[in-house]
């Protein structure tokens, strides 16, 4: 491939020092991007990579070391100034304004003025249209940012780095929210940018799509940059080893759960709408107790509009559901969680942990009836319970009364978890459970997961990580426009085809 | 980091709070030396440890006076300064608070007089329902209560009150006077502004409407109670009235306080309704200025006599203090009708009064 | 296939009525208004209710700016007086023409609304508990400013400020349709503008994009001073006086305008012209109900069920 401008530096962090409060976030960080190049940035959660990035875009300013762009060399970089000189960043978490349009919000920022502080509003339409077109994304410019979808809104982020001037392209962990069908968009932004001569650096925890896109890794652990290699002369595992520093292998295991497998959840026919559209047509599914029932399925499929259907959240329109063999009347969250369903959302930072509360009582929250007499809560009986579940999940955290808000994703994941484990349920349903979550993690969730079915949980997860399904769920079911495709079970010895999935999941039946 | 800026607001608000009442406690400075020579025997003491004696004690010729007075506007620190320089005529020190027509601070501002050591009590304008109970309270300690501006007399000693019903009749007349030069005799159409809640303002109006009374040929034609009498409200109030009533379709309007007066004031000069005269009560810088200018239909205001007031309030309270009696428990000063013609006159010999008084303004 | 998830541009109702809803009202308040009452609809009826709803318009536009970027100021009212005083006795105690005295009320605004700004912008402190405590300071400094007393003998040429007319037009109505074309071009054609609601959205989205919150929040506080100075002194030219007293109150009409006005009280949302319309239907609420002879408790009454029913209609649902 011919690259113009290789090898020139665009861009360079030398000694990169940061603490926060007692802790090093880095240590004498230095990383240098070259014109073109596609950089991959992996590391555990807390080894540092968005604390390096923000340095970088301006958002942080670093304790010690040196930004250099382009030649210039700076102490530290106020967002706006990292803009002027050409880094644009992705962030993990959405930094759109939701009562914004896609093109306000493309531009903010950035916009295109006249004369004293005026905005040139059609042009900025229709630069935002042409960036969008460019990358054949069909989404409205006029649009408010509220009405997209997560994974539009991914991508109107991503679009929103490429309206100024890209010297440097950093993208943090931009495929989590993004299906199979949007990453194809991605795709064809990166090897645009390259021939621009833009320098790439890609933070994420998918480490086939880091070996695919990128030309070369760098590995954070605990703050320090430990390796930094050409992908081509490293393989998966050898990634996975030089993050963790040990071998992990995450392998599928059947069930072992040898008590009564009865029926869980069982849905029939049901069929709903929200705002006019309809979400779910005629489904049908079936959860038994000790087994992990996996659902896979592309942006529109419906299957978090069915679990928001399950809780009442949804015009139902026909259809009946059964939990524990009884047939519910009426679905509201409550009365699902009194039935023993617990609902672990996909949005932990806004539905599923009080990031201002403190680990005891996120995961206390629902249960402080159970440890309380007459209305007082009985604190030690609290505090053994609390303790038992951060052991039994490994929290990590300085202490129980930690604010959640300062926990890494995989322990904020942890704590969701064990404020529904605390109730006791019988069914639990997960949606995406270890997004954004780093490999140790996600492979200690992953064990927990399965230990709870072998104790005789049952399990619905749905997941866009094929990998993930196929490491947990004993049986696959595939949606499409509101119904359930197909089956894929899990035969003895053989492994699950990825075409076969997909085939379901575009194709149909 | 949260908790840090939440701490460092309390902290703010704590110092600023103590500085308030910092600025409070120098009110008074002038008093300290006149301290050693009131009550050498009794200590500032809470009111529950005194005896239940009725008859003053004798000791302490120069009792400390409290007055509870209304607020900062020029007829309550007339009085205020009245008081105070009788007062320090006696020899007796001076206290004063403003509770600004707020029952539960007025309370807890009498609470303070007497924990300072006041043995006559001054009270200005207050809901005269909630405090019975207070005055019998004090009243059983020994503590004096005069009382100035309040509806009833219960659960006082002394009374003082401009008649407003007086007040009232006084503009009423004036006004009939007006309209019988207007039209040759007495008729024409009235529209009244009151308060359903402020005393004074309903007997004011009460008053006028006594008088008007008589005169079959004049009609109240609306009567207004505003809950908000500030000025700029009467002002928009008043402009509405006028739409209400177009040209030559109105003739006078009665105002029954100094905001009202002032809004209705205005909206008469803007709306340039020379066909509607205004009569008010209360006196101040504008309505004085209203009477001289050419543009203003006020014809008259009826004004109390703030500092005659003041002045029988300290000399009364002392002298029922010293076992004195008096004929009748009730003072009405005289009340003045300034008019157009008379304003001028009126002024110079208010500004004389309240230069004498200099000394003693807060 | 297309990519199609709620792309559909449904016509929402509650979406609707959310942008245009005080209109429909005011629209409705109005002709039930003119069956009820003969002199409602006249022309002299409706050049009062503009002159009264001059100031309260400019003061709502001030507010309205502040409560978009997530911020409060309590403080507007107590201003009002500040400057009707600074600016009467300019004219009457200095005796500097009309023009400099109500250049120096307004810049005293700026300045106060730079120092809101400042306390709450730098150090983070609630704007609420800022502007609760320079609307105290501000009232004490009128009361201060001549002993508590008024500041009467203001010349022509002031007064004519409140009083006055441009042809058929009042003069406050001038002044506030002016300011009312600048802020609509402000909040919507410009970057300040923009920023403004961005801040207001999210303001640590807005810091990340490059946008400067401090500079641009000192901005919306001095904006709101200014406008609530410029309020006073058409309040001190209608009056034909400095009074310490004025004012007291009118925050509480701003807020209500805005709120009514279908701005969110979080920030981020509502367009300003929004708080030119909910400050028109308290003052045309009032007029009518006083034009009907409506008491004035019943007026209470119905001023704060409309602003419940306001804030119900208003408030962020989610999903």
């Amino acid at each position: 491939m011919e690259q113009p401008n290789r090898g020139q530096i665009v861009a360079e962090l030398q000694d990169i020092s940061k603490r926060f409060g007692g802790t090093v976030a880095l240590n004498q960080v230095s990383l240098t991007l070259k014109k073109g190049e596609i950089l991959g940035l992996i590391g555990e959660n807390g080894a540092g990579k968005s604390t390096l990035m923000n340095i970088m875009s301006g958002a942080l300013r670093p304790d010690t070391g040196t930004i250099l762009l382009n030649g210039k060399s700076f102490s530290h970089l106020t967002p706006a100034q990292a803009s002027q000189y050409g880094v644009q960043i992705v962030h993990q978490e959405l930094s759109l304004l939701p009562d914004m349009t896609v093109a306000e919000n493309i531009f903010l920022g950035k916009e295109l003025q006249k004369g004293p502080g005026f905005i040139r509003k059609q042009e900025c339409r229709d630069r935002a249209r042409k960036i969008l077109e460019q990358f054949e994304i069909d989404i409205d410019v006029d649009q408010k940012v509220a009405e997209l979808s997560s994974a539009q809104k991914q991508l109107v982020e991503i679009c929103k780095s490429l309206a100024g001037t890209i010297e440097v392209l950093i993208l943090d962990e931009p495929t989590s929210s993004l299906t199979e069908r949007e990453m194809v968009s991605l795709k064809r932004i990166l090897p645009i940018l390259r021939e621009q001569g833009a320098g790439i650096i890609f933070i994420s925890h998918k480490l086939d799509e880091i070996k695919e896109l990128c030309d070369s890794i760098a590995v954070l652990r605990d703050g320090n940059l430990v390796r930094r290699e050409q992908t081509g002369d490293v393989t998966i595992e050898n990634m996975v080893q030089f993050m963790v520093g040990r071998d992990i292998h995450d392998e599928y295991s059947r069930p072992r759960f040898q008590g009564d497998r009865k029926l869980v959840l069982e849905i029939r026919d049901l069929s709903s709408k929200q705002y006019g559209e309809v979400e779910l047509k005629g489904l049908n599914l079936k959860v038994y107790a000790g087994e992990i029932v996996g659902i896979f399925g592309l942006i529109g499929s419906g299957r978090t509009e069915m679990i928001k259907a399950l809780h009442g959240l949804r015009t139902i329109q026909q259809g009946t559901v059964l939990v524990g063999g009884k047939q519910m009347e009426k679905l509201t969250p409550k009365r699902m969680i009194s039935e023993g369903v617990a609902w672990v959302t996909e949005d932990r930072r806004h539905e599923g942990v009080c990031l201002s509360m403190s680990v005891k009582n996120n995961i206390g929250m629902p249960i402080y009836g159970q440890v309380s007499k007459m209305g007082f809560i009985n604190n030690r009986r609290l505090n053994e319970t609390v303790e038992r579940y951060m052991k039994h999940l490994s929290i990590k955290t300085s202490g129980e009364n930690a604010w959640a808000e300062t926990l890494s994703g995989g322990n904020q994941q942890k704590v969701v978890l064990a404020k529904w484990l605390a109730l006791g349920p019988q069914l639990l349903i997960l949606d995406e459970p270890t997004r954004g979550i780093d490999v140790g993690s996600k492979s200690e969730i992953h064990r927990l997961i399965r230990e709870l079915r072998d104790e005789g949980m049952a399990v619905l997860a749905i997941s866009s990580e094929m990998p993930e399904l196929f490491s947990l769920a004993d049986r696959i079911l595939v949606m499409r426009n509101g119904s359930i495709t197909g089956e894929i079970p899990r035969q003895a010895g053989e492994s699950v085809s990825e075409e076969a999935v997909m085939k379901l999941a575009t194709l149909g039946a | 980091m949260k908790k840090k800026s939440f701490c460092s607001v309390l902290a703010l608000i704590l110092v600023l709070t103590l500085l308030a009442g910092c600025g409070q406690e120098e009110k008074t400075p002038q008093e300290e030396p006149s301290k050693a020579s009131a009550e050498p025997t009794q200590a500032p003491a809470a009111p529950s440890e005194q005896k239940d004696t009725p008859a003053p004690e004798a000791a302490g010729d120069n009792p400390i006076i409290g007055f509870a007075n209304y607020s900062t506007i020029s007829y309550f620190m007339d009085m205020g300064a009245a008081a105070h320089k009788t007062a320090a005529d006696a020899g007796c020190e001076f206290h004063e608070l403003y509770h600004g027509g707020d029952a539960s601070v007025m309370v807890d501002q009498v609470e303070d007089l007497i924990a300072m050591g006041c043995k006559i009590l001054i009270t200005e304008e207050t809901d005269d329902t909630s405090m019975v109970k207070t005055f019998n309270e004090l009243k059983e300690k020994g503590i004096i209560i005069v009382s100035c501006d309040i509806r009833t007399k219960e659960g006082v000693d002394y009374w003082i009150a401009s008649d407003n019903k007086q007040i009232g009749r006084t503009s009423g007349e004036n006004a009939v006077a007006y309209l019988t030069e207007k039209y040759g005799e007495a008729k024409g159409t009235i529209a009244i502004l009151s308060s359903k809640t402020t005393t004074s303002m309903i007997d004011r109006a009460e008053g006028f409407k006594e008088v008007v009374a008589e005169y079959p040929g004049i009609e109240i034609v609306d009567e207004q109670f505003p809950t908000d009498f500030s000025a700029v409200n009467m002002m928009t109030l008043t402009d509405d009235i006028l739409q209400v009533y177009g040209k030559d379709s109105l003739d006078v309007i009665f105002a029954s306080n100094q905001t009202q007066v002032e809004g209705a004031n205005s909206a008469i000069v803007t709306a340039k309704r020379q066909d509607v005269a205004l009569f008010g009560v209360d006196d101040s810088d504008a309505i004085y200025e209203a009477l001289k200018d050419p543009n203003s239909t006020l014809q008259s205001t009826v004004v109390q006599d703030p500092i005659a007031m003041g002045v029988q309030a300290v000399t009364a309270g002392l002298a029922l203090y010293r076992g004195e009696t008096f004929e009748s428990d009730t003072y009405n000063p005289d009340v003045v009708l300034v008019t157009r013609d008379n304003v001028a006159d009126y002024m110079s010999e208010k500004a004389a009064q309240v230069e004498a008084l200099k000394d003693y303004y807060n | 296939m297309r990519n199609g998830t709620k792309l559909a541009k449904h016509f929402s109702m509650s979406d609707h009525l959310l942008k245009f809803g005080v209109l429909y009202l005011l629209v409705l308040l109005i002709a039930v208004a003119s069956m009820m009452s003969r002199q409602f609809l006249t022309a002299q009826n409706a050049l009062n209710v503009l002159r009264q709803v001059s100031p309260v318009i400019i003061l709502a536009l001030g507010e309205g700016i502040v409560i978009i970027t997530a911020g409060i100021d309590l403080s507007v009212g107590a201003l009002v007086a500040m400057s009707g005083m600074i600016a009467a006795g300019a004219v009457s105690f200095w005796n500097l023409p009309t023009f400099a005295a109500v250049l120096l009320a307004v810049l005293f605004g700026i300045v106060f609304g730079l120092l809101n700004g400042i306390i709450i912008a730098k150090f983070n402190i609630s704007a609420m508990i800022v502007t609760l405590a320079t609307m105290n300071a501000a009232r004490g400094a009128a009361y201060l400013y001549n002993d508590g007393a008024q500041i009467i003998g203001l010349p022509d040429s002031f007064t004519d400020i409140g009083r006055g007319y441009l042809g058929p037009i009042p003069i406050p109505a001038i002044i506030m349709i002016i300011l009312v074309i600048l802020m609509v071009l402000l909040m919507n054609q410009t970057v300040l503008g923009k920023y403004l609601y961005a801040i207001g959205g999210n303001e640590e989205v807005a810091r990340l994009a490059g946008i400067g919150v401090l500079k641009t929040k000192i901005t919306a506080y001095a904006i709101c001073s200014m406008f609530a100075a410029l309020a006073g002194v058409i309040y001190a030219a209608r009056m034909n006086m400095g009074d310490p007293a004025m004012g007291e109150g009118l925050e509480m009409d701003a807020i209500a305008s805005v709120i009514l006005g279908g701005i969110n009280l979080y920030g981020g949302q509502g367009s300003i012209l929004g708080a030119v319309i909910g400050a028109m239907f308290i003052t045309v609420l009032g007029n009518a109900l006083n034009l009907n002879g409506v008491s004035s408790f019943w007026q209470l009454v119905v001023k704060a069920v409309a602003l419940i029913v306001a804030a119900l209609i208003y408030t962020k649902k989610k999903v």
